[in-house]
């Protein structure tokens, strides 16, 4: 058991990172099921994919996979540079992650728009069920988040926001679980 | 308010400037409208209140649906008094057996996450947790407030469903597939109870967050997590589980909408699958009872812990076996994750698995025997009082024994089999989580009542309330384990067209007339509720005479809570001990000399 308040001054997280890990946890157990369901349908098939249907498409889906780690990495650079009072810099790098992340959500609806062209329905049997759902959910996930990637987004050209803010690193831990949640669906999905 | 002192004593003296700072980032303004005050609040006391409302009003909903099925048992064939005609019009007042379904799945949905979760959890959580740590409120209070609100709109869409062309949900609490998928269960009324809960979810995981970042967070200087009264340990605990288990149901909620909506078949076999696709029914099983087990704990967990409370605050002893109980509390946390499939054994598990699921089960009766054998250690030559909350404490120290104990049959696999889906499940998870919680969470509104509105709850009203609810709650669950022992299957409409069932009829009219019972009762807790708000005799600060720290402030309790943030010398449950001579108690904040610890 931890000492007190009192006995640990130094603290690794501030209270709003404290929170942002529970609820991190929490989208961990959703995804985690998710995929987990993936395997699980998956193992009950004898054929995967089924006989006559090709595999997912790698080009596409590996260009977006590229393009989300680098707009996790520009978001990173964001925030260092937020933290090191270059509010200009870190400006630049959030509308680049954030733009890298429009170019990611559009890729997906090319992706999703590649599988619907070859024949793949929502509705005609596992293979085609599971890989929409996890590819639409985890799209809905990246464009709620896009939410507070503009507001930060506006906040930043905004010289009242404190450079103390925790804003900006927050949005940006969920941003990266997104690109890491999406990166582990793309090799079970694609390479698995 | 300007005499609030936001330095907290001296502790920055002797900490550091600025260690204890977060405690102030909580001090919002004090609200001044209507809606701040009581509509969008922030304070967690009224977020609090607002949970207890929203719960007793479903739990009304959802007594009243037991009642309805309580008489189909009872008086088969029998118009429903009174307002039978008005809902049955075509059947001339009898509930049809369609109906009858939609009501026991909408009773478990109700009690489980709209009465007994925002008591037990929303009301109880946020009312004591700022004022047993010694905080001003929540460390998020918007995501508190927004919490509850996402609750109203889940309860909005639940009630909703209910009048639905085709009817509500009435698949069963466990909307298992085959049975609802859309084939099988026509209309948006399942549907919009996948959404409800999905709903439910999201608020609770909302609180959890709040509950656990406060707890860690927010604890007055000094409070060490050996000082936590085991009420916060039970939230803190039931907070991971929700955490981290509810979004597993979301997922598996999430599964079967796309199946019910767009024609998906995750949860289809094969053979029954319109598109002769293969999917898999157990799975859901799987995903529903890896959460719906922690679920069990997720209610009772809190319920232990308040009761650990009462029974020493009302023994006027320390807790026996404090660190003892807080261990299996969190132990049994731990085993309940990997303890399902016993919901699980007529579904065709490996027997390796159904062997290992045994015994896993079985071994969460150490860690509860310990903590039971706390409990009765701590009554234990104790000076009892009985007060009202203490009455509803020992009445779910009776209950939950009773529930645990036939828990064991449950375990293991050789009788769980011949048990399964009869009602002797039903009265064992009854007295275990629904009875258990729900007379902890009367004991806790009992308790928290001159907390809340500087008055008392009448007394003998109270008695009468317990001992109308508890003999007949006793009784009810008792009789309902004879009845699945004798065979009566738990989601039946007409139980006495079986030759073998139709010597139970008298059972079940018993059973009926006790129900009837408990149902009055709460009548008598209402009565009491909102009569004593106004002429309640007045309490004090601390009419119970204990050293927590929400004893020590003003009843009803400020919106600021603390004008001080107070410095934690002692345990919560310091009772009579024997260098304090003129009480017998020790306040948490006080510092006597050979009694306290230094870590304040």
């Amino acid at each position: 058991m931890g000492e007190a308040l009192a006995a640990q001054p130094n603290k690794r997280l501030t209270n709003a990172e404290l929170g942002m890990f529970v609820l991190l946890a929490s989208f961990t157990m959703l995804f985690s099921t998710l995929l987990l369901s993936y395997l699980l349908i998956r193992a009950r098939q004898s054929v995967w994919p089924p006989i006559g249907t090709e595999p997912l498409g790698k080009q596409l889906s590996t260009l977006s996979t590229l393009v989300v780690v680098l707009s996790s990495g520009a978001m990173h650079f964001s925030v260092k540079y937020f933290g090191e009072g270059l509010r200009k810099s870190a400006r630049h790098y959030w509308n680049a992650g954030l733009a890298l992340g429009l170019v990611f959500v559009g890729l997906q609806v090319m992706f999703l728009r590649q599988m619907w062209d070859q024949g793949l329905r929502v509705a005609k049997g596992p293979f085609a069920s599971i890989n929409y759902t996890l590819i639409i959910v985890h799209g809905l996930h990246v464009i709620v988040a896009f939410l507070p990637l503009l507001w930060i987004s506006r906040k930043l050209a905004n010289p009242s926001l404190s450079p103390t803010s925790e804003s900006p690193k927050l949005t940006s831990w969920f941003w990266h679980f997104l690109g890491l949640v999406w990166v582990l669906t793309y090799l079970l999905l694609v390479w698995y | 308010m300007s005499t609030i002192d936001t330095t907290h004593n001296n502790h920055d003296a002797h900490h550091g400037q600025g260690l204890f700072s977060h405690h102030d980032d909580h001090l919002h303004p004090e609200p001044t409208s209507f809606w701040t005050k009581y509509v969008f609040s922030y304070d967690h006391k009224v977020i609090a209140k607002q949970f207890l409302i929203f719960g007793l009003f479903w739990g009304f909903v959802g007594a009243l649906m037991s009642v309805m099925i309580r008489w189909c048992l009872a008086m088969p064939g029998q118009p429903f008094p009174l307002i039978g005609n008005l809902l049955f019009p075509s059947s001339n007042g009898v509930i049809p057996p369609d109906f009858y379904n939609a009501l026991f799945t909408m009773h478990g949905t109700i009690m489980i996450f709209f009465a007994l979760t925002p008591i037990i959890i929303g009301f109880l959580g946020n009312y004591s947790i700022p004022l047993m740590i010694g905080a001003r409120d929540m460390l998020f209070p918007w995501l508190n407030m927004a919490s509850f609100w996402v609750s109203v709109a889940s309860g909005a869409l639940l009630m909703y469903s209910i009048f639905v062309p085709m009817g509500p949900s009435a698949v069963g609490w466990t909307s298992y597939p085959t049975l609802a998928h859309s084939q099988w269960s026509n209309g948006p009324g399942h549907s919009l109870w996948l959404v409800s809960l999905f709903l439910a979810g999201t608020a609770s995981i909302m609180g959890a967050v709040n509950y656990i970042s406060t707890i860690i967070r927010l604890r007055a200087p000094g409070m060490r997590w050996r000082d936590l009264p085991l009420t916060l340990w039970g939230l803190f605990l039931t907070s991971i589980l929700n955490a981290l288990f509810l979004p597993v149901l979301t997922a598996g909620l999430l599964l079967l909408l796309i199946d019910r909506e767009f024609g998906t078949t995750f949860f289809l076999a094969a053979s029954i699958s319109e598109a002769g696709t293969q999917g898999d029914p157990i799975l859901y099983q799987h995903l529903f009872w890896i959460f719906g087990h922690p679920e069990v704990y997720i209610v009772i967990l809190p319920a232990w812990g308040l009761v650990s409370d009462f029974l020493s605050f009302f023994s006027r002893k320390p807790a026996f076996g404090y660190k003892a109980t807080a261990i299996s509390m969190t132990a049994i946390s731990i085993l309940s994750a990997v303890v399902y499939g016993h919901h699980m054994f007529t579904t065709g598990l490996s027997p390796l698995l159904t062997s290992a699921f045994t015994t896993l089960t079985l071994l969460i009766s150490i860690p509860s025997g310990i903590f039971f054998l706390n409990w009765l250690g701590t009554l234990w030559r104790g000076s009892i009082h009985f007060t009202v909350p203490m009455l509803f404490a020992m009445g779910m120290v009776f209950t939950f024994g009773l529930g645990g104990l036939t828990g064991l049959h449950l375990a293991a696999v050789s009788t769980n089999l011949l048990l399964h889906n009869t009602y002797f499940v039903v009265g064992h998870f009854h007295l275990t989580m629904a009875a258990s919680s729900l007379l902890a969470s009367y004991g806790a509104i009992y308790f928290y009542f001159p907390k809340m509105y500087g008055r008392m709850m009448n007394t003998r009203l109270g008695q009468i309330h317990f001992w109308a609810s508890f003999l007949p709650i006793v009784y009810i669950f008792m009789m309902m384990m004879v009845a699945g022992y004798a065979g009566m299957h738990r989601r039946i409409y007409n139980p006495y067209e079986y030759n073998y069932l139709q010597h139970l009829l008298r059972l079940n009219q018993y059973i009926g007339i006790a129900v009837a019972i408990a149902f009055s009762a709460q009548l008598v807790f209402v009565y009491n509720y909102f009569v004593s708000r106004k002429k309640g005799s007045v309490s004090g600060p601390n009419p119970w005479y204990l050293g927590t720290l929400e004893w020590t402030i003003p009843s009803p309790a400020p919106y600021y809570n603390f004008d001080k943030i107070p410095t934690v010398y002692n345990g919560p449950h310091e009772f009579s001990h024997p260098k304090v001579t003129d009480r017998d108690f020790i306040r948490q904040d006080e510092y006597i000399e050979g009694i306290s610890h230094k870590n304040g």
